[in-house]
């Protein structure tokens, strides 16, 4: 399902404690005053309710739990229903639903004494799962209403393209001395939803053995996607430190339990690249706790909202508010990988909230379980990745090879975004030599990603023309030699370039261009290597193609992106690897077009 | 990055898997390029602070809030002291040659970093003003920025920022304490703007200064530290580092982050949040207020601090701690002093290097801003590659060493530049 997003943020009232100010981020209503206003309200949600959520005994009954969702309603949508019911009604017309994304801007709750009134809690302790309108009932609990946290006003990651098989690492950790988790159940669960996409390897299920965190950081250099730990987690002070921090607890050599706290694996994670984490185990988004006797710092809070707010974090954490218990872990798991990896195009929030509703389903209203999953994300679109087409199988070693090109690849581009975003014109003059020592870094890290491939259609790019123009090379390398036939080679559809036109390569006969109204452009080429056996040594060139820069912001990247390589190898069809072409933007380019 | 006559003592306090209350664990390096090198190498010892977590930091002792007085900072921070294991207090006190002590307690992220450290003391006085030693925090970078050139007057950027418009803040007395340590100064221009918004900071950072220094209300989101900012009436904008770090031109390798002296912060442990973030987001070397403090003590500080900058040729670390004993004997009975914290992050403490001009100083400044993004750029690989090990790391190593010649190449060029006339 498709959806339309309405975006809020609260932040904290600086002179009345007991208010919030909410205001309306992004909505589809053409209504530009709703965007600027400050809506105040009182959090109706008090920490009783919150210690009645938090009880793993009793859990509130069906009818509390509706009036305190009416009241997280009435808290994040003050005099906002009307506009919430509105966009929901608009998107439905569109056949898509609408995604309610809510950032925290400030989380205090200690009664600065600026501020007057009753201290009320947390900005990050509103259960905004449990959010209900008589409209739409539970609103996060219905898929096409999905519900999740962001942790600026501003979502900022793109969907990551992932060539499958795409990659989870699951770690089943059961320290002794420790309640079972049921692992085994769990790792079943997700095993079975996934069964056809495992059987066609378009998803690859690894474990971390032995689940220790050692053996995590080892294995993250292999590549993956997603991690995904299984275990117990806890708010706790380690040992009695009277600092309570979230932990995940991981295994040592010896079965004993090692805690883990947030900064260690963030630090883990730094150099993997993993898009997405989900952890089922117990208060893994809970906010930081309140002790009032202890330490009132705000220091921490839950292990989820740390990872996502760091700069080279995941994209989104999928993470538990509340303890879960095992058989509660195992249905999550299960719905929510089936519909996050079986449906294209599928949003985080919207899989997880897909698993709420299979966790009411089975439990009913009256068990909690449904609200303890959060999402935290910071993704544009709510898709953390981008599933393409299945191609070649890397091996574990060219795998691993590839996670410290990409990272480097990374690294070198966002700082070629940040020379591009300096305004002072003296400091871009003094920054243009660091502008083109990165694009040699990055023409160079392409260079070696290609060399790591077998097979593999690269297109390579370089620097666009004071009239917007650039010429790119179409390659092609081999993993081994063969005889090459026909080949297509398609593109993405591109709103920042166009095609103006294509020449055949110095390797190949011919080849037709065709780039026809509302269709992406294809590159065919018939009887490639004329017959003969072409060697796996040179990249051969398969055409030269020129491209017009249409974007008129002044970036420093572009990618022209390649959709799929068809290419008949010893008289069979394979889908090669493909590489996207790099651009490098100027701002002679960005001033011409923008004239 | 130690600079020869001064000798490195950077410490990092975490949890201990120890058992007993208040546990911490130290660890010690003799520079931050071994810090990035050996990070799990160094030997950890355990740390004792019985109770001081639930009695310094516990809800009823609000130590950022009020102004603590010297006596209790004293004891507190005696305990700190007493808590250190004894080859940490001897690597402090009898450091050898040089003289010299750099004490850089490292950002972890956890609470421990919300200690005050700053009033560690020994004996008589707090470490922090004995003249032989330098206590900074540290946010370790595995390769220094350069310093950055510059032609005097050094450019101040101070930007008023309050949220809570003028009905609570007396805003012309509360730029006073700052602007009036500049005012009749030729070696300082400064530009004072209420910037109420976003935009309008970012409009005011084209002048390229050198120096940011905001003057307002801290806030914490999560484990962020956050600048607040825009009117009242319309709504507050949290600004975190990284929005800041995202405008800061590379002009900018000061920033100062005063809380008012006439009405209380917000959540002033914020300010202390901002300046630790991440080694990735590149902020500069930032000088901030951690708790409460009196109009005197701020006053003295910054009437010392910027006159100690030009003074120095721009060392920071030096300025701060001059500028710090000033405050502490201005402070009396109250410990306002230690509410002043210096968190390096730019790997010397130096960032500024003072110059009557020349020639070609448009050469320097284009070779010395290549050079400080190259060790961005070198942090970034180092931050991201300290996680792996065993042969992916030597792979690593050998692209971070691409961009440590890089560096290397450009401070042979900047120091080539013959012409430009240093002051000292």
């Amino acid at each position: 399902m498709k959806f339309d997003e309405f975006r809020i943020s609260i932040e904290p009232h600086l002179r009345d404690s007991s208010k919030w100010i909410v205001r309306v981020r992004h909505c589809s209503l053409p209504v530009p005053a709703l965007l600027e206003e400050p809506f105040v309200c009182e959090p109706l949600v008090t920490r009783q309710d919150l210690d009645q959520l938090r009880n793993n005994r009793v859990h509130p009954d069906p009818t509390t739990l509706k009036e305190l969702g009416q009241r997280v309603f009435q808290t994040m949508l003050p005099h906002l229903s009307w506009a919430y019911r509105h966009c929901y009604e608009t998107a439905q017309r569109k056949g898509k639903g609408l995604r309610l994304t809510v950032s925290r801007l400030g989380t205090t709750a200690m009664g600065p004494p600026l501020a007057a009134g009753p201290i009320t809690i947390g900005i990050d302790e509103l259960p905004i799962e449990a959010a209900f309108h008589k409209t739409f009932s539970f609103i996060a609990a219905s898929p096409k209403t999905p519900v999740s946290w962001a942790v600026a006003a501003k979502p900022d990651r793109d969907a990551k393209p992932v060539a499958a098989p795409l990659r989870v690492l699951t770690v089943i950790s059961e320290p002794r001395h420790h309640p079972p988790v049921a692992g085994n159940a769990e790792k079943k669960a997700i095993l079975k939803s996934l069964g056809p996409l495992l059987t066609n390897n378009a998803v690859v299920v690894n474990f971390c053995h032995p689940p220790t965190f050692q053996e995590l950081r080892l294995r993250l250099q292999e590549g993956y996607h997603v991690l995904h730990f299984i275990g117990h987690g806890a708010f706790n002070a380690i040992p009695a430190d009277q600092i309570p921090q979230p932990h995940l607890y991981f295994e040592d050599d010896k079965r004993r339990s090692r805690p883990v706290d947030g900064e260690q694996l963030y630090m883990a994670l730094t150099s993997s690249n993993v898009p997405l984490v989900v952890l089922t185990a117990c208060s893994t988004a809970a906010p930081s706790p309140r002790f009032p006797n202890h330490y009132p710092g705000l220091a921490f809070e839950g292990l989820a909202q740390a990872l996502v707010e760091r700069q080279a974090g995941p994209s989104a954490v999928v993470a538990m508010q509340f303890d879960i218990e095992n058989e509660a872990a195992r249905v999550f798991s299960s719905a929510f990988y089936e519909k996050l990896l079986t449906t294209p195009d599928c949003t985080v929030d919207g899989a997880a909230a897909e698993a709420r509703s299979a966790l009411l389903a089975e439990f009913g209203a009256h068990n909690r379980a449904w609200l303890t999953p959060s999402v935290y994300s910071r993704c544009r679109d709510g898709r953390v990745f981008r599933l393409e087409k299945l191609r070649s199988r890397l091996t574990n070693n060219k795998r691993a090879a590839l996670l410290p090109i990409d990272t480097k690849l990374q690294a070198y581009r966002e700082n070629q975004e940040d020379i591009a975003s300096q305004k002072i014109p003296e400091i871009r003059a003094a920054l243009r030599s660091t502008r083109q020592h990165n694009e040699l870094v990055i023409q160079q890290l392409v260079k070696d990603r290609a060399r790591v491939f077998g097979n593999l259609v690269s297109l390579y790019g370089g620097h666009t023309g004071p009239d917007g123009t650039i010429e790119c090379v179409l390659t092609l390398s081999l993993g081994a030699a063969g005889v090459i036939d026909d080949a297509r080679v398609s593109f993405r559809e591109s709103t920042e370039f166009e095609f103006v036109r294509g020449a055949c390569g110095r390797d190949v006969p011919e080849a037709r261009f065709r780039n026809l109204p509302d269709l992406p452009l294809e590159v065919v080429v018939h009887h490639m290597s004329g017959g003969r056996v072409w060697d796996v040594a040179p990249e051969y060139e398969i055409a030269t193609l020129t491209f017009r820069l249409t974007d008129t912001s002044d970036k420093s990247l572009y990618d022209i992106k390649l959709a799929e390589a068809r290419i008949q190898f010893n008289g069979k069809w394979r889908n090669f690897d493909t590489q996207d072409g790099i651009v490098f933007g100027s701002e002679a380019t960005a001033a011409t077009i923008s004239e | 990055m130690n600079d020869g006559r001064t000798r490195d003592v950077i410490l990092e306090f975490t949890s201990s898997a120890a058992s007993g209350e208040d546990a911490l664990a130290v660890r010690a390096w003799r520079d931050e390029q071994q810090y990035y090198r050996s990070p799990l190498a160094a030997k950890h010892w355990d740390v004792r602070l019985p109770k001081l977590f639930s009695e310094t930091l516990g809800a009823g002792t609000d130590w950022r809030r009020e102004i603590s007085s010297a006596e209790s900072a004293k004891q507190r921070g005696h305990q700190l002291w007493s808590g250190l294991p004894d080859p940490v207090r001897q690597m402090i006190l009898h450091p050898g040659s040089p003289d010299l002590t750099k004490i850089a307690l490292v950002r972890t992220g956890s609470g421990v970093d919300d200690l005050p450290w700053e009033w560690l003391n020994d004996n008589e006085n707090p470490l922090a003003v004995q003249g032989s030693i330098r206590l900074v925090r540290l946010v370790p970078s595995s390769y220094p920025a350069p310093p950055l050139t510059i032609p005097l007057p050094i450019r101040v950027l101070l930007v008023l920022a309050s949220p809570d418009a003028s009905r609570v803040v007396d805003g012309r007395r509360e730029i006073d304490v700052v602007e009036g340590a500049l005012r009749n100064s030729a070696l300082y221009e400064c530009k004072a703007i209420k910037g109420w918004e976003h935009g309008e900071i970012e409009k005011a950072l084209a002048w390229a200064p050198h120096i940011f220094h905001y003057l307002g209300y801290a806030g914490i989101s999560g484990t962020r530290g956050s600048l607040l900012l825009h009117d009242m009436d319309r709504g507050t904008r949290w600004m975190p580092a990284t929005e800041l770090a995202a405008i800061l031109p590379p002009s900018v390798r000061l920033v100062c982050l005063s809380t008012y002296v006439g009405v209380d912060n917000y959540e002033l442990g914020g300010f202390m949040k901002f300046a630790q973030s991440p080694a990735e987001i590149p902020l500069p070397t930032t000088i901030v207020n951690q708790h409460s403090l009196d109009r005197g003590t701020a006053t003295e500080f910054w009437k010392e601090f910027y006159p100690q900058l030009t003074a120095r040729n721009g060392n920071v670390t030096d300025a701060f701690h001059f500028a710090r004993v000033a405050a502490w004997r201005a402070s009396g009975e109250t410990c306002s002093w230690a509410s002043f914290s210096l968190v390096i992050r730019d790997g010397s403490g130096h960032p500024f290097r003072l110059s009557e001009g020349g020639d070609q100083e448009e050469n320097r400044f284009a070779a010395e801003v290549q050079a400080q993004w190259a060790a961005r750029m070198a942090n970034t690989l180092a931050v991201r590659m300290r996680p792996l090990q065993g042969a992916v790391q030597e792979q690593w190593q050998n692209v971070l060493q691409t961009e440590i010649d890089h560096i290397k190449a450009l401070e042979r060029k900047i120091s080539g530049v013959a012409s430009s006339r240093e002051i000292r």
